[in-house]
């Protein structure tokens, strides 16, 4: 049976865990910035964001700079540089 | 919505050892929007940590998976799948995307809202990785399925 009690307003994601001890359901939020998903956990104490530019969540003080993640794979591709950021988030503790 | 394609591997784990890799090419961004993550190997307690992670380099594989298309009207897919690395595949320093800890009797699957893809730079040789960064005991094998779009 379905135990999904990790859930968020407008996930990005779902994840699934499955064993002889039942299901486990949570919803991932992803980062704007580096792209990288989350299991929604109140009180994990793990320090999240939200950034006020790119209007979501970011996964922690690492990426506070804004750089939203399409620029962040312009970067990875070449086709842009890292230079010009700047920081507007705004941090949440765990969630 | 892209053209959507599917992969899978099997490899044994141990210290970052990379299951499946996902290639990508110059000509797309690959975008990750399924994996599932288990073992028919049979049923122990060992505790495995995974990571879903970017990488750089291919390294050396043991096998390729060529993508099969979901539709199979759609032409090959320009991505490609990696599969039993004799030479781990580089990755990117804090670029993990995904992780997740759990037991060898479990199975994992993590799914993507729309919009809410992992998606790879559409550079030759970049992709990203699933590999386990560390597992308690043991080298058991693990399976590994990646469906992606481009």
């Amino acid at each position: 049976m379905s135990d999904k009690k990790w859930t968020a307003l407008r996930p990005k994601g779902t994840s699934i865990l499955s064993g002889p001890d039942g299901v486990i359901e949570a919803d991932t939020l992803q980062c704007v910035h580096c792209g990288c998903h989350w299991q929604v956990q109140p009180g994990s104490g793990k320090l999240r964001g939200f950034c006020s530019r790119c209007n979501g969540p970011v996964c922690g003080p690492q990426c506070s700079e804004c750089v939203p993640m399409e620029r962040q794979l312009e970067i990875m591709e070449g086709s842009s540089n890292g230079t010009e950021v700047s920081t507007s988030v705004i941090w949440t503790p765990g969630s | 919505m892209g053209r959507r394609y599917t992969g899978n591997g099997t490899a044994a784990s141990g210290a970052n050892k990379t299951c499946l890799n996902l290639i990508s090419a110059a000509t797309i961004r690959p975008a990750l929007y399924d994996l599932v993550i288990g073992s028919v190997a049979t049923p122990a307690d060992a505790a495995v940590k995974w990571h879903v992670a970017r990488t750089t380099a291919v390294g050396t594989e043991g096998s390729g998976f060529t993508p099969i298309a979901l539709d199979p009207g759609d032409p090959a897919s320009l991505a490609d799948y990696a599969v039993a690395h004799s030479s781990e595949p580089t990755y990117t320093s804090n670029a993990v995307l995904l992780q997740i800890s759990m037991n060898q009797r479990n199975t994992f699957r993590w799914v993507a809202a729309p919009g809410g893809e992992m998606v790879a730079p559409a550079t030759a040789s970049n992709g990203l990785g699933c590999k386990t960064v560390s597992v308690s005991t043991g080298t058991t094998a693990y399976e590994v399925v990646m469906f992606h779009e481009e």
